[in-house]
């Protein structure tokens, strides 16, 4: 009979009721001493292996063994059986498997941290861009009737909402008799946009507040054109002259 | 259930299209995302660990099957979920759910996760094999009003009562939620009832009864 320790990989010998009669120093070396097999099986497996290796001979079943470290570890256990002994050799599976799934777990967590990241960049974010919205639209009273209220960016709802009730208030309070409103660095406009813009400019003519328009750039026009029928709304092309006048 | 048993051979054979089948089928007959994920998600995967301590399959077919359900949970998300949750507020608070440290079994957390965010919740979901650290940085960021965890292998489970102690320590307000299959075992030894702001959720029942007395209860 060949010497267990001959053996390539970790082999036991076991009685029926599942006693270690003879383990290589392998099998020692991996998952130590011990009385029964059962010793060496995680608590979660024990009711596996007394079913398919004390109730029935099984030739391979997969188990997970506690190693001498302390890890569980999944192991395929190949048996043979006789009248008094089995001969079963343990081959460990999850290895290479193991580093697979940790490193694809690794690679998962990254996703995970830079998508949580992500999240809290995206709420810091909005946070700013509602403050741009509101700077972008600042009030500057030029006299002490006239107030100027270049638009910066993208001409839409969310832009004059955000700014629409502090500019209102300011009107009312001030007693502002004319509201500028400079177009010149505005990039994109849409339609919905330039409607809420128009009730905008609707309000301030409910104060008795006249409104002029200037800075309209070529493709502004197409969206403008029904601005044209408010009251008290007039365009000019040329803010400098407007100021001239005011300040002479 | 006839449906569940051949869900599983479907989900071992790894057969995605198959899978997604029979989840969408529910789906058009109306059946809510909770009971298709704890009426025929959950007992396939239950069904396929069964089969591994029946030594009818290995732990390879195991994790087809779970990469297979894994897929078709990502995506119920985006093809149902999301376009059900679109345009509704999510007002109903912050969760933040995660698998304690060394534990792997992630599908049932992230079922969890999808029904919160079904719900109105803002959810956050970490994953597997997360170490209590972790959870700590990202609840001090993101400060969430629910912490969900989930430990699968009763080694794993024994790890939650210091989760619950870090975290009870640092987030007074936080209500913790503890699942998975560890509480089953017989030898856990979680205490049930721990405190008022630790909740131990076993069943979907228990799921939706905490969510219904969190909307009663004014959050």
């Amino acid at each position: 009979m060949i010497h267990l320790d001959a053996m390539p990989m970790p082999v036991v010998i076991i009685d029926h009721a599942l006693n270690i009669i003879e383990s290589s120093k392998k099998t020692e070396k991996l998952l130590g001493h011990a009385a029964s097999f059962l010793d060496w099986v995680d608590d979660e497996s024990r009711e596996k292996a007394v079913r398919f290796m004390q109730d029935k001979h099984s030739e391979k079943i997969e188990l997970n063994l506690v190693t001498i470290d302390g890890a569980i570890s999944l192991f395929s256990v190949l048996m043979t059986w006789d009248d008094t002994f089995a001969t079963v050799a343990l081959q460990k599976e999850d290895h290479r498997l193991m580093q697979l799934m940790g490193k694809v777990t690794e690679h998962k967590r990254r996703l995970e941290e830079s998508d949580m990241e992500l999240i809290l960049k995206k709420n810091e974010l909005e946070q700013s861009l509602k403050r741009i919205g509101e700077l972008s639209t600042a009030a500057i009273e030029l006299t002490d009737e006239i107030v100027l209220i270049p638009l910066f960016g993208d001409l839409t709802v969310a832009l004059i909402h955000q700014n629409q009730q502090r500019i209102l208030d300011n009107i009312y309070v001030k007693n502002i008799d004319e509201v500028i409103i400079d177009l010149q660095s505005v990039g994109v406009m849409d339609a919905a946009g330039v409607e809420e813009m128009i009730k905008m400019i609707k309000s301030f003519s409910l104060f008795g507040t006249a409104c002029t328009i200037t800075g309209v750039k070529p493709e502004h026009a197409p969206f403008l054109h029904q601005v044209h029928m408010i009251q008290k709304l007039t365009f000019i092309n040329n803010l400098e002259d407007k100021l001239s006048r005011i300040v002479y | 259930m006839e449906t569940v048993k051949n869900f599983t051979d479907v989900l071992l054979d790894g057969d995605q299209d198959k899978a997604w089948e029979y989840v969408i089928n529910e789906v058009d007959k109306g059946t809510s995302t909770k009971d298709i994920f704890f009426g025929l998600l959950t007992p396939a995967m239950v069904e396929i660990g069964q089969k591994w301590q029946e030594n009818e399959i290995s732990v390879a077919d195991e994790h087809l099957a779970t990469t297979t359900c894994d897929f078709t949970l990502a995506r119920y998300k985006h093809e149902v979920l999301l376009p059900r949750i679109q345009n509704k507020p999510q007002d109903q608070g912050r969760a933040l759910f995660f698998c304690v440290e060394k534990e792997e079994h992630d599908l049932g957390i992230r079922m969890i996760a999808q029904i919160f965010e079904e719900n109105g919740y803002e959810v956050r979901l970490m994953g597997a094999n997360l170490p209590v650290e972790f959870v700590l940085t990202m609840a001090v960021k993101w400060e969430p009003d629910v912490i969900g965890m989930s430990a699968s292998m009763l080694k794993q489970g024994e790890r939650v009562p210091s989760y619950i102690q870090r975290l009870m320590e640092r987030f007074e307000q936080t209500e913790l939620l503890i699942g998975g299959r560890f509480l089953s075992l017989p030898d856990q030894l979680l205490d049930k009832a721990d405190d008022s702001k630790v909740t131990i959720i076993q069943e979907g029942s228990e799921l939706s009864a905490w969510m219904a007395a969190r909307v009663e209860g004014g959050k």
